[in-house]
């Protein structure tokens, strides 16, 4: 089964809450994307009003994930859904708590932001994030796809790519050891950075998860805690 | 939009409520018009019946002695019980009017008092020897013409009708003559005449003479014609209606004898005493004008009626109480005879007794079998020859002597009286029974 | 039916999921249901294991019901019914020569959709079936077998002062559990109920449904239902039918969060199918 026919639903009303729900999951997917990404920014181009605004608009996305909450409660006490609507209610409850960690993250990148932006001692250090940043978003953004288009296959393949986060984390994280070493002076603002690779690499844990509610979405498997490779093979194997 | 459909349905209102007063008017003229008809036909049936539960009586000074009796004091009890009764009673009546002296005078005083009486002064006398030799003066029952004048109260000393004043609405309609007028109204004026409750009306069998005339024999007749109605129709009509309803595997041969059944109550009745009369009068040589051989007529009769309606109480048993039962392992014996029959019953009895109440208002098959006889005496087995109230009815009706009018009327109510019970019980037997599931 | 969801159907061979168990107390095998010339249940293979709630649910006229009532020949009574195919009890067929229908009731017990009380009182709606079997020897027996039926009913608490009144005078739902106490009664091995709720509030639903969850420790239990809610409750697996098909059967955990057949999933879920 690659849909779920959310629209298929006898009772219009329960196709509409559906719908619904899903829209502001991406609605909320895409904010949190924009935050990630304007933080990073801030960081990188030394941006310190794109700083504020970015750890400022954090409140948006914890009101979103309190409305969705809602909304699936709400579907839950009054649909008593099952099966796929079921796990799309679950997976949604889930998701939405793996967003706004992320949102959580993305403030702390611009608070870091801002505190940085004081100088431009640091921005050569910053300019090393860029490559990691670029990664991450790119797998939020693969992620939140694959959740949009119900792609288990897409999920699987986003998931596997937080291995070359984390071996791009380590490298950082040495770099940043090494330079740290070198100028004991910085060491506040050299902490700082390494915060903020910190915080990019569980955006990517957090992508990761969201990968994963897709997947047991989908195929109604729970991969959580399993092999992603594995879980990818074997369900080849069964598609085959 | 709201507005236009409130306008569009209060225009149509008025028509719909005159449509509805307009068809309540109908179901009640329809119901005003049968209970008038009700009304009518009781109001004539009562007022002219009940004079039938009521008897006059002369009182004469009766003398009874050997020379009046015709018998010596130390008779033999059956000699003394054939003694001549009649001529005390005729002695009594000229002694007391003694300036009737003619024959025919004599003759139409004597027809004042019924042919009944010397029984009544015979049964009067065995009843104690020691009346013997003594004047008495007793209450004799009044010749049915006599009576009709003195139960109604009518003033005697108007003009008969007859030629000269047929026209005369005042006058009295009546058989006796002047004369005879003359002596009734003399027993009148000195008190002599009375107006009691005919007992004889429940205690004698048919006469000829009308104010003996009662209705004992024919109620007993219909008590044992129903009896051998009952017990052959009911058990037989149910064990079938259980086998149709419960057992009976659904092919042409269960149709054919369900259609034949539902047939069967339309058959018009004297065809059942017709097939009585060839079949178990001439065939199987049964006793003629007998309640057994009527019973057993009426119980055809009666069958299809039992049958139909202890069907339809077994179809209104739910099936989830066969399915209850059966799903606990009953046989299917114990399913009928555990829940199914106990609950039907009510509605079983019901319909027994309503096909029983139509039996005892059938005549026409009875005529066919004999049950038509004129029964004096009172039948003692369902062996004996009998009638039944509506063949006495029928009978009466027939007799040309006025008082037969009253008497008819009589055992119209009586058995009237009877049905009503019949069906009450009926009614309240499925009021008392009747459980909810 | 969508067009996809028709093609699923006419493509299904066979039950989806394992139709089998371990420890079974009764198998049917290849079941058809005929009525007349119409046929009811195609094919259908289910086992009902020993100590377990297994519920059947569908849309109307899909055949559960059919298919329950097979299970202790309560379709006998239908002339134009023809069973073919074989259900077996403890290894036993169902519909041997040998075997007697009203002896098989006694094992296999039945609760039927609306509450069914006989027209008795309660004591006696309880002993009647011990009576007919002939499962007590005196008095006593009998009031020791009427007490712990409605015991086991969780109705005694409420009837006991008035064992004497009518069936059909306690409110719907001790009705049903009157009709439980009474099939308990027989100590029968399997219990088939037909939409045993249907006609009760969800307070006497959830007495209900707690006494079926107690009762499995006992017999093995079939309840056809239309609540999916109320199937996911009580079973511990689940057969799904459509159109007379067994479409699929499974752990109920399973069939409730993730059903493999689409018809499966259109019917729990509420879609068009």
């Amino acid at each position: 089964m690659d849909k779920l026919h959310l629209d298929q639903h006898i009772s219009q009303q329960f196709n509409q809450e559906l719908e619904d729900i899903r829209n502001q999951v991406l609605a909320m997917g895409g904010l949190v994307e924009r935050q990630v990404t304007n933080g990073l920014t801030a960081l990188v181009e030394n941006d310190g009003d794109l700083a504020t605004q970015v750890s400022e608009a954090d409140y948006q996305v914890n009101a979103m994930e309190v409305e969705i909450d809602e909304e699936c409660i709400q579907v839950l006490a009054r649909r008593a859904p099952t099966a796929s609507d079921l796990r799309l209610i679950v997976a949604v409850i889930k998701a939405i708590t793996d967003l706004e960690r992320i949102g959580d993250e993305a403030e702390k990148l611009g608070r870091f932001a801002a505190e940085l932006s004081g100088s431009n001692r640091t921005l050569e250090y910053r300019r090393e994030l860029r490559h990691l940043g670029g990664l991450v978003q790119s797998m939020l953004h693969d992620s939140l796809d694959a959740f949009a288009r119900l792609d288990a296959d897409m999920a699987l393949k986003v998931a596997q790519r937080d291995d070359d986060i984390d071996l791009e984390y380590d490298n950082l994280s040495r770099l940043l050891t090494t330079h740290l070493m070198e100028d004991p002076r910085r060491v506040t603002e050299l902490l700082m950075i390494t915060w903020c690779a910190r915080a990019l690499e569980r955006i990517g844990d957090h992508s990761v998860n969201i990968c994963e509610y897709v997947v047991y979405l989908v195929k109604g498997r729970d991969i959580r805690h399993t092999n992603i490779g594995e879980a990818g093979a074997e369900d080849g194997q069964t598609n085959a | 939009m709201s507005n236009n459909t409130t306008e569009k349905v209060r225009a149509s209102l008025q028509k719909r409520y005159f449509k509805e007063k307009v068809f309540r008017s109908i179901g009640v003229v329809a119901i005003v018009a049968s209970l008038s008809f009700l009304v009518v036909l009781l109001g004539s049936i009562i007022y002219k019946g009940y004079p039938a539960f009521k008897a006059s009586y002369i009182q004469l000074d009766v003398t009874l002695t050997e020379e009046t009796l015709d018998v010596s004091a130390d008779a033999e009890d059956s000699e003394l019980r054939r003694a001549n009764y009649l001529g005390a009673i005729r002695t009594a009546l000229r002694e007391r009017f003694p300036e009737v002296t003619k024959r025919g005078d004599k003759r139409n005083l004597y027809r004042l008092i019924s042919s009944g009486a010397e029984y009544a002064l015979s049964d009067f006398m065995m009843e104690d020897r020691s009346r013997f030799g003594q004047t008495h003066s007793l209450w004799l029952l009044a010749d049915d013409e006599a009576d009709a004048l003195l139960k109604r109260n009518k003033d005697l000393t108007k003009p008969i009708r007859t030629g000269e004043n047929a026209k005369n609405k005042d006058a009295l309609i009546t058989r006796l003559n002047t004369d005879q007028l003359g002596w009734l109204q003399s027993f009148k004026e000195a008190g002599e005449t009375d107006v009691r409750l005919a007992s004889t009306f429940f205690t004698n069998g048919d006469s000829r003479e009308a104010e003996q005339a009662g209705i004992r024999a024919a109620l007993i007749g219909s008590a044992y014609t129903l009896l051998i109605t009952f017990v052959l129709s009911f058990p037989i009509a149910v064990a079938a209606a259980i086998y149709l309803e419960e057992f009976a595997p659904q092919n042409k041969f269960t149709d054919i004898v369900e259609v034949n059944i539902n047939n069967l109550a339309a058959v018009p009745s004297i065809v059942f005493g017709l097939l009585g009369l060839a079949v178990f009068i001439n065939y199987l040589q049964l006793p003629r004008s007998a309640p057994v051989v009527g019973g057993i007529v009426l119980s055809l009769m009666t069958l299809p009626t039992i049958i139909i309606s202890s069907r339809a109480a077994l179809k209104a048993v739910p099936p989830s109480i066969r399915e209850a039962a059966r799903g606990l392992g009953a046989s299917p014996v114990q399913v009928v005879t555990h829940h199914v029959l106990p609950l039907a019953m009510p509605g079983i009895l019901t319909g027994t007794i309503i096909g029983l109440a139509q039996a005892l208002g059938e005549t026409a098959p009875l005529l066919m079998i004999g049950m038509v006889a004129f029964i004096v005496d009172i039948p003692n087995s369902v062996t004996d020859p009998a009638t039944v109230l509506p063949v006495q009815v029928f009978l009466w009706a027939d007799a040309p002597e006025r008082a037969f009018t009253e008497r008819t009327s009589g055992a119209i109510l009586v058995l009237l009286a009877f049905l009503v019970v019949m069906n009450l019980t009926a009614v309240l037997l499925r009021k008392k029974f009747e459980r909810r599931w | 039916m969508s067009s996809a969801a028709e093609k699923a159907f006419e493509e299904l061979k066979e039950t989806v999921g394992r139709v089998t168990v371990d420890n079974p107390k009764m198998q049917a095998k290849n079941v058809d249901v005929f009525y007349g010339d119409k046929q009811a249940i195609f094919d259908v293979t289910c086992d009902i294991g020993k100590n377990e709630v297994i519920a059947m649910i569908g849309p109307s006229g899909c055949g559960k019901s059919t298919f329950l009532r097979c299970m202790n020949r309560m379709n006998d009574t239908i002339p134009s019914c023809r069973v073919g195919g074989d259900i077996l009890l403890e290894g036993d067929s169902l519909y041997s020569s040998s075997v007697d229908p009203v002896m098989l009731r006694a094992r296999v017990g039945m609760v039927f959709q609306k509450p069914n009380p006989f027209a008795k009182s309660i004591y006696d709606n309880v002993a009647y079936g011990p009576r007919i079997h002939g499962l007590a020897n005196n008095r006593a027996e009998l009031d020791d077998i009427v007490e712990s039926s409605l015991q086991r009913a969780g109705l005694f608490d409420e009837v006991k002062d008035r064992l004497n009144a009518p069936g059909t005078s306690l409110s719907g739902g001790q009705q049903q559990r009157l009709c439980i106490a009474r099939t308990i009664a027989v100590n029968p091995e399997v219990i088939l109920m037909d939409e045993p709720c249907s006609a009760l509030d969800p307070i006497a639903t959830a007495r209900i449904e707690e006494l079926i969850d107690e009762l499995r420790e006992n017999y093995a239990i079939a309840i056809v239902t239309h609540s999916m809610q109320q199937a996911a409750r009580v079973s511990q697996r689940t057969a799904y039918f459509h159109l007379g098909k067994l479409v699929e059967v499974g752990e109920t955990k399973t069939i409730f969060t993730n059903p493999t057949h689409e018809l499966t999933e259109n019917y729990i879920t509420g879609r068009f199918g």
